[in-house]
């Protein structure tokens, strides 16, 4: 009998025990012993092909942005930007014109978006045209390019300017015109039977648009807020004789675009016009990106399917790259682009899809290369992005992908911002682009 | 009804131990896991110096020798469970608070016949080995200064199915042969993840080994004088190629990256191994013993990154009062002598076959035993308590404090007789 109940003892420690199970934590915090079946293995010899490329043509319309000014770059060569927009006049009824009125003067008031590239210290020489052409979009009727320009007629203002684009709240530019076209404008808002200043539509027939443009002299480039006005003052007799106003502004912004012509005459990339692509073996193993001005850095990875023969080879964990921007490429005068973004391609240097995160989540975010400058020495200044989507793609896909990426700010960052970087090839000793692999080898 | 109910707890315990395997070790991911010092057997709270000793009524499984002294005719059946709560130290536990493990498992299965008064038999399943851990450890990134986070999980076990003859040549004479089955699977999970890896990669490895070994013992048991008996014993087994088969797994982001049952076949080399033993045994009641084992392990090169195997030896004694009653049969007026209890203390200090960061680490501890006998049954029970440390805290290494409990259940009953002893 008492074996029995030692036995239903044992049994019901035996179950207790297996309920009451405990394991401990152990952290080694360095190696110990580990399957040598699996290893990771890093690779960051794996070679990327850079170049500079055209960029051919762009939309600069709608960009928010009203280009002024220009500036010579010791790289990208001599930039100059116009501007053309369309202006509308405000609503009004007769009563707020009297006949009695008299013309005071007539302002383009300009805003400064604080966007600028170049030396600020020098003062910047403005033109005011009138257009003789209406603006009108090139193909599908939607987009206005860099490279298109519209006929103007005669200067109706002109201003000498030293802009403090870092001021806060922002500095504007006030640029007198002429007070023959000012007058005019009156004479009709008096006139209650003419109708060009009724509708924006009739206005644009009667006056088609202006163009701001500045000289060979100008040493920055600046941006201003699309938000730009054509102030008429004017004193309309009453018990104040005050000055009053009349505004006319922007109110078509897809017909606001900007021009921009480069001159690179003279530089490294001299030649980029004519062969369209420029290898980094060829221009000092750098490669140039300031889509602005036409210029911007693609890359190829030609050997990719070259992994699959690598010793035990099974699957990509992580390629991560690596860019660096050149030292002394880049100074207070001449900032980096704060995002850059990889785009896919094609053979023309068309502007695809961007690279995103690789996430689970539905919104897809786009990776800008979280740039990290290295204020000491500059030789440790990165942009990195996360390629193993696009790396693992390259591999699965048969034949050989040509097209690369481009490496270029976001819009509307590329069209609106003259930020430029020069980053180094895999030949570069001090800023070498690296592309990091990581992957599994089983033994 | 007995038999069953013994029969029954047997399964139940086996069914049980099979969920509650929680010890970690993580020096058992190394070679074949830890080589069980012992054979939850009567010699297992005298340090398991085993290998001199023998009896009528108790299995003593070290020495295949000692079946040949069983008592005759009758058939045994021993089962244990062993308790154990080890204790963590060293730099590599993270927390104060989550530093031990506990577990019950079952250990063993024995059964032994004594076929002739010459000629004893047993069959069983004992023990081998176990791996059983889980721990934290960095990877390095190859072609890089970088290291990856690992976790390490193993689990599975080597075990023994035995066959064991031993044949009395003379009266206090014995040899035995037996034929180890050792099988197992051996699994190590091995997960590596950090930013490096978007999901977990892991490689699970799972290492089968089997073949049959062979042992040979041989037990001396003169008898000095009237009362005092010394009885000598020894061991030995050569050198034994286990047949492994590893298959490999690999899972990366839930899809399986690498998949292959026949990635490694080869051997797993037991060496040799010998052990000898002696037992002085003082008017029936008193018994001293000590062991010597050694296994040499280091014939086998076998060595990793971190760890090398080493020559392992194990010095083990202990000492027993046995109390006994005295009867007279009623039928045939002799006196028989009968085991009411004993008492065991013992101790053990061994060097394992592990050498980890150069350190060889070492166990040692004390035991102690109590055994009873039925009076009403053919039931008996032997409970143990060991006390030992493994390992150290030099280096990154840890140090294991362990108490284990160990219950050994016998049973045993008339298999058959020539006359007819009830009427």
């Amino acid at each position: 009998m008492m074996f029995k109940k030692i036995s239903v003892f044992v049994l019901i420690g035996i179950i207790t025990g297996s309920i009451a199970c405990k394991k401990a934590d152990i952290n080694f915090g360095s190696e110990f012993i580990n399957t040598e079946a699996t290893q990771v293995v890093k690779l960051d010899t794996f070679s990327v092909d850079v170049s500079t490329v055209l960029l051919d043509s762009f939309t600069s319309s709608n960009k928010g942005s009203l280009l002024l000014g220009g500036y010579t770059d010791p790289i990208f060569g001599r930039i100059d930007t116009k501007t053309f927009f369309e202006m509308a006049p405000a609503d009004y009824t007769s009563e707020q014109f009297p006949v009695t009125s008299t013309f005071d003067s007539l302002t383009l008031i300009l805003t400064l978006n604080q966007s600028y590239y170049g030396d600020t210290s020098k003062p910047i020489n403005l033109y005011v045209h009138e257009l003789t052409e209406k603006i009108t979009p090139s193909d599908n009727g939607y987009y206005l390019f860099n490279n298109q320009q519209f006929a103007t007629g005669k200067l109706l203002g002109s201003k000498t300017a030293t802009i403090l684009p870092t001021r806060r709240p922002a500095d504007t530019i006030c640029i007198r015109l002429s007070d023959e076209l000012g007058k005019a404008f009156l004479a009709k808002l008096m006139n209650q039977s003419d109708k060009d200043l009724k509708t924006s539509s009739a206005f644009l027939e009667y006056f088609k648009g202006l163009r701001i443009s500045s000289d060979q002299l100008s040493k920055v480039a600046f941006g201003c807020k699309d938000s730009i006005a054509m102030r008429l003052y004017y004193k309309s007799p009453d018990m104040y004789n005050a000055t009053k106003t009349f505004e006319f502004s922007i109110s078509n912004k897809s017909h606001q675009f900007n021009h921009i012509a480069v001159d690179r005459t003279g530089t490294i990339l001299s030649n980029l016009e004519k062969q369209k692509e420029l290898h980094s073996s060829v221009t000092g193993n750098v490669s140039y990106s300031q889509p602005i001005s036409g210029a911007m850095i693609k890359l190829r990875f030609p050997n990719a399917r070259n992994l699959l023969t690598l010793p035990q080879f099974t699957q990509i964990l992580k390629a991560q790259l690596v860019v660096r921007p050149v030292k002394n490429s880049y100074n207070n005068l001449y900032p980096l682009p704060a995002y850059l973004r990889l785009a896919s391609t094609t053979v023309f240097n068309q502007i695809g899809s961007n690279l995103i995160y690789p996430t689970t989540t539905a919104s897809p975010v786009t990776q800008l290369g979280n740039l990290s400058i290295d204020y000491l020495n500059g030789e440790n200044t990165t942009y990195t992005y996360d390629l193993s989507a696009y790396i693992k793609e390259l591999i699965a896909d048969g034949s050989e992908n040509k097209n690369g990426l481009l490496l270029l700010p976001p819009s509307p960052n590329f069209e609106s911002q003259f930020n430029r970087v020069a980053i180094g090839n895999r030949n570069n000793t001090l800023n070498k682009i690296e592309l990091q692999l990581y992957y599994v080898a089983v033994k | 009804m007995r038999t069953i109910f013994f029969i029954a707890i047997c399964f139940a315990t086996i069914v049980t131990a099979a969920y509650a395997q929680n010890n970690v070790s993580p020096y058992s991911s190394i070679g074949v896991g830890d080589i069980e010092k012992g054979y939850f057997d009567r010699s297992s709270g005298l340090g398991g110096a085993g290998l001199a000793l023998s009896g009528g009524r108790f299995l003593y499984n070290s020495n295949p020798a000692a079946y040949s002294f069983l008592d005759d005719r009758y058939f045994h059946l021993e089962t244990s469970a062993r308790y154990k709560n080890i204790n963590y130290s060293g730099k590599a536990i993270s927390t104060t608070s989550n530093n031990q493990s506990a577990d019950l498992q079952i250990k063993k299965l024995t059964a032994a016949i004594k076929l002739k008064p010459y000629w004893g038999f047993s069959v069983g399943l004992l023990p081998f080995s176990n791996s059983n851990y889980s721990f934290y450890s960095l990877k390095t990134v190859q072609g890089s200064g970088s290291f990856v986070d690992a976790y390490n999980e193993g689990t599975g076990n080597l075990s023994q199915f035995y066959i064991a003859n031993s044949f009395k040549l003379r009266k206090n004479l014995s040899i035995g042969l037996q034929v180890n089955y050792f099988f197992g699977q051996l699994q190590r999970t091995e997960t590596l993840y950090n930013t490096i890896t978007d999901s977990g990669l892991v490689t699970i490895n799972t290492q089968t080994l089997n073949n049959p070994q062979f042992k040979l013992g041989i037990q001396y048991k003169p008898l000095i004088n009237k009362n005092l008996r010394l009885s000598i014993g020894a061991t030995g087994s050569l050198q034994t190629k286990l047949r492994s088969t590893e298959m490999l797994n690999i899972k990366y982001g839930g899809s399986t990256l690498y998949n292959n049952d026949t990635y490694s076949t080869g051997y797993y080399t037991l060496p040799v191994m010998a052990g000898a033993g002696i037992a002085a045994i003082y008017k029936e009641k008193i018994t001293i013993t000590a062991d010597y084992h050694f296994q040499n392990w280091s014939d086998i090169s076998k060595s990793g990154l971190s760890y090398r195997l080493v020559n392992s030896n194990k010095i083990a004694g202990g000492i027993e009062y046995s109390k006994k009653l005295e009867f007279t049969d009623n039928y045939t007026n002799q006196k028989i002598k009968f085991e009411r209890i004993f008492y065991q203390l013992g101790g053990f200090y061994s060097n394992s076959y592990l050498q980890v960061y150069g350190k060889q680490l070492t166990d040692y501890g004390i035991t102690m035993g109590i055994g009873l006998n039925s009076m009403r049954n053919t039931m008996g029970i032997i409970a143990g308590l060991e006390l030992g440390t493994r390992g150290t805290t030099t280096g990154s290494l840890i140090k294991e404090n362990y108490t284990q409990f160990n219950v050994t259940l016998c049973y045993r009953d008339i298999w058959f007789t020539s006359k007819k002893r009830y009427n």
